[in-house]
């Protein structure tokens, strides 16, 4: 949590990031258990503003280290953006890469009312709005990587990923994502279209209230890539529970139009497989380190990871 | 000393299971605390399955009886790279390297480092999983909101 130093600092800093007329109270600060990459607070704010005084909430999201391998700049270069395209994403208030007032870069978002549990009501809205995030002009994102080749959409991503396994590597590394690897590289896809990719798309990392999609959440992991990522994210992974692939690539289909052929869903599961390995790496190397003692670090370093690798493992070898 | 004989490990451990799940876990107000309670409780289950098995060395020594086996096969088909893969200390890094290589150069000797292979790596994977199910649990109930 954040310490009472912290909290102090923090109020200075709110002052001033929210130019307000006068000192901010912070009378209220939980965190959300669910979200695991970065820690997030959400804080009720008094203060006074400019026609008097404010009560608002907002969300103070936290880097944990390095924990999942982002970092809160891009992530905030993408929202920024998101926002200005008129996208439904959280406004950012306020961006600190510096480590002075929370031990850690932080930013500060507009809290959006809503729910993040599965909700068949707006599900075929969801669909539609990761294949409008897929079309928007990816000109308004040449701060990340391009791919230049046509499978370098894939090659990219195995490489980046596979270079955080190794970075976050304890003791030996594990023979089957070293096999797994090299046939991901083996067997890159040729990319038609180079999209804004989320990376961590479908249910649970969207908000909705009354019916209607109020923000998509967590873009830490979005990149200049191949839409089929994130549809074979949504199938096998955060929509797996809701629905059968089956059952996805036909509402997908119907509702944009695309379609998946099952060597490109083969591989994109392999490689968002992949992309689960190497992140919940990072847990394990941060939990042994003793940089951060939580011990859903633990779980995600030890059960998680390997469940992605026993998928992962199912899907490719 | 004034304990001749001091409580074993797995006790106190235990002891504190209990205590976190009995006394902590239902009065912690704060969510972020509960699910923090609740994988301790999963954290401490697995660390003591843990106690008196190095399952990493007996991992290791399973898989280097695997690629001892492979090592007669390797050398008398005389791949170089797959030679200087015997060659690491690691048991993780030879298998990892063969299967590396196998993936480059399909054909009898990679079907044979996969059939040789494959079999105990997916053995200790299970294993794994399977000791990692306390703490998963919490997780997985922490996750969908059941703290």
């Amino acid at each position: 949590m954040i310490n009472a130093e912290q909290h102090a600092a923090l109020a200075d800093y709110l002052a001033d990031a929210l130019r307000t007329q006068g000192p901010v109270e912070i009378r209220g600060e939980g965190r959300i258990a669910m979200g695991q990459s970065r820690a997030m607070y959400v804080l009720d704010l008094a203060y006074p503003g400019s026609s008097g005084p404010v009560e608002r909430q907002v969300v103070v999201r936290v880097e944990q280290w390095g924990l999942l391998g982002t970092n809160s700049r891009d992530e905030v270069r993408i929202m920024q953006a998101l926002h200005g395209a008129d996208f439904p994403v959280a406004r950012i208030l306020a961006y600190e890469p510096s480590c002075d007032v929370l031990d850690q870069p932080f930013f500060v978002m507009e809290f959006v009312a809503g729910k993040s549990a599965f909700d068949p009501e707006t599900v075929d809205d969801y669909v539609l709005a990761l294949d409008r995030l897929h079309g928007l002009d990816t000109g308004d994102f040449d701060f990340l990587d391009q791919p230049q080749e046509k499978r370098d959409s894939a090659l990219l991503q195995v490489e980046r990923w596979y270079g955080l396994y190794r970075s976050c590597l304890v003791e030996e590394p594990s023979p089957f994502v070293e096999e797994a690897t090299q046939w991901l590289r083996n067997h890159a896809p040729v990319s038609q279209r180079v999209a804004l990719v989320h990376g961590d798309p479908g249910p649970g990392n969207y908000m909705h209230a009354d019916g209607r999609i109020s923000a998509l959440v967590d873009w830490e992991f979005t990149h200049l890539g191949d839409p089929d990522e994130d549809w074979a994210y949504l199938i096998a992974m955060r929509g797996a529970p809701y629905f059968s692939q089956a059952e996805w690539l036909t509402r997908i289909e119907r509702l944009t139009g695309h379609e998946i052929t099952p060597e490109r869903l083969r591989y994109w599961k392999g490689l968002n497989f992949l992309k689960g390995v190497a992140v919940d790496q990072t847990a394990h190397r941060i939990y042994v380190d003793r940089v951060v003692a939580a011990p859903n670090l633990l779980a995600i370093g030890t059960g998680v990871h390997l469940n992605a690798l026993k998928r992962l493992c199912e899907t490719v070898l | 000393m004034s304990l001749p004989v001091p409580p074993d490990t797995e006790t106190i451990l235990q002891n504190c299971i209990a205590t976190l799940r009995d006394v902590i876990v239902p009065d912690a107000q704060d969510e972020w605390a509960r699910f923090n309670a609740g994988l301790l409780v999963g954290a401490l289950e697995y660390a003591i399955a843990r106690l008196g098995d190095d399952r990493a060395d007996q991992h290791r020594a399973d898989l280097r009886t695997q690629v001892d086996q492979l090592r007669g096969t390797i050398e008398k088909a005389a791949h170089p790279h797959a030679v200087a893969a015997l060659e690491a200390t690691s048991p993780f890094e030879v298998a990892s390297r063969l299967l590396v290589w196998g993936q480059n150069n399909p054909g009898d000797l990679a079907d044979e480092l996969r059939r040789v292979l494959h079999p105990v790596l997916y053995r200790q994977m299970e294993s794994e999983l399977e000791a990692a199910g306390p703490i998963m649990s919490a997780f997985e109930r922490g996750m969908r909101g059941r703290l």
